[in-house]
């Protein structure tokens, strides 16, 4: 009797050590999930955000060349050269936002690729068929002449193991593929980090260039000429002039995001994100992704 | 007019970018383009041209920081289909024991029912 108390003693406590393993596992593997989750979003961002720097760069380009236009004296010819020049420059720049662009794709496949191997529907059918398994095998043992014991435990627990499987296994996989490329990921999400502030230190200066060059400096000149009277365009730009969106806090939202990224991925192979980290990373995803939009227009 | 003097002793080549579109912007604005513009045809003139020759290094700069970041981006692409590689293949190793479990599971039942036949 006492032996046997013992006995469901002992079980107890490895069920429960079991149990407790079973859920940080399962509560790693979904993390996993929410950091690619994340990279995904900001990595579909991307090609948009290059895209409005592209835009940005033409245009203070553009509104730049428009003043260089007005040189005394200049020759037809050489006006011609100036903007050949310039454009062979930004189809060049082009070129490599279009290769940047590539690479975010495949960055976005790395992380689809994470989600997809963490994703709750990945082994969903693990546990029916863990205990389809066991039932098999209890099938079996109750055709055999000398069964012994009962199979009720071995039913019931069936398909809780088959669940705490999987979860094992996908969280295997991800501490592998950390351990193998964690440091690689890093280093590119830190890579991306510092051209996210490079292009963004770019484009608030590509702005205020547009916004003094292509739209303060026309508008004066316009409403200082007294020769002609003022547009309906002349409004429409001061519109624009007054209403320009807040480049400098775009550009911060999404440096921040992929700070953020880059801290989770690194907490993540750590052994778990804190809450904080993903709490801040998902609203810097959201800002960056809301204004995104503006920006590009 | 202020930041063109500024940097005029510089050769045009030792600045960064970030000093040469700050250059850019300050003879962008309306009050240093229209100064310059009242001053005379050849002050006008040098001052149109040292812009278009710093919006001209702008380009060449951010070309070449671009290329730099992507040159370093690339070299990581390897990797990174390594990883996705690794990735994709451990998830249809959960699938594969996923689907032996589950046909492991029936081949018993059907063995459990040839046996009670048998018998």
């Amino acid at each position: 009797m006492k032996k046997y108390f013992r006995l469901r003693a002992i079980l107890f406590v490895l069920v429960t050590v079991l149990v407790v393993q079973a859920c940080t596992t399962a509560q790693r593997v979904h993390q996993g999930s929410e950091v690619a989750e994340e990279g995904i979003e900001l990595t579909r961002i991307l090609p948009a955000f290059y895209d409005a720097y592209y835009t940005s760069a033409i245009r203070a380009d553009s509104v730049t060349l428009q003043l260089v236009r007005q040189e005394p004296g200049i020759t037809t010819t050489r006006l011609r050269e100036q903007l050949n020049e310039a454009n062979t420059d930004l189809l060049q720049t082009g070129k490599l936002i279009g290769e940047m662009k590539d690479h975010a794709g495949l960055l976005r496949e790395y992380f689809e690729a994470i989600q997809a191997l963490t994703d709750d529907e990945v082994g969903e059918d693990f546990g029916s068929s863990t205990k389809q398994l066991i039932e098999g095998m209890e099938a079996v043992r109750e055709e055999l002449p000398d069964r012994v014991g009962s199979d009720f435990a071995a039913k019931k627990a069936g398909e809780p193991t088959g669940n705490f499987v999987v979860v094992a296994l996908k969280n295997k996989a991800l501490q592998r593929e950390l351990e193998l490329h964690g440091a690689t990921i890093e280093r590119e999400l830190e890579l991306q980090e510092t051209l996210l502030d490079t292009i963004g230190e770019s484009m608030t200066s590509n702005h205020e260039a547009w916004v003094s060059a292509g739209l303060e400096i026309p508008l004066f000149e316009s409403y200082e000429s007294k020769k002609q009277k003022l547009s309906r365009s002349w409004i429409d730009n001061r519109v624009e002039l007054l209403t320009q969106p807040d480049d400098v806090a775009i550009t911060e939202d999404a440096k921040d995001a992929m700070k953020g990224l880059r801290l989770a991925w690194r907490e993540l192979a750590g052994g778990g994100p804190r809450k904080s980290t993903m709490v801040r990373l998902r609203d810097r995803v959201d800002a960056t992704e809301k204004l995104v939009g503006t920006l590009a227009n | 007019m202020a930041a063109n003097a500024s940097n005029s002793d510089k050769n045009l080549k030792d600045l960064t970018a970030k000093e040469l579109r700050t250059t850019r912007n300050e003879m962008l604005k309306r009050e240093n383009w229209t100064a310059a513009s009242a001053a005379g045809v050849e002050t006008f003139r040098s001052y149109v041209r040292t812009l278009n020759e710093i919006q001209g290094a702008v380009r060449d700069l951010e070309k070449a920081q671009l290329k730099t970041a992507l040159q370093q981006v690339k070299s990581l692409e390897s990797d990174l289909r390594a990883g996705i590689d690794d990735l994709i293949e451990a998830r249809k190793g959960i699938e594969r024991v996923e689907n032996f479990v589950a046909a492991t599971g029936k081949v018993l039942e059907l063995v459990a029912k040839a046996i009670r036949v048998a018998a």
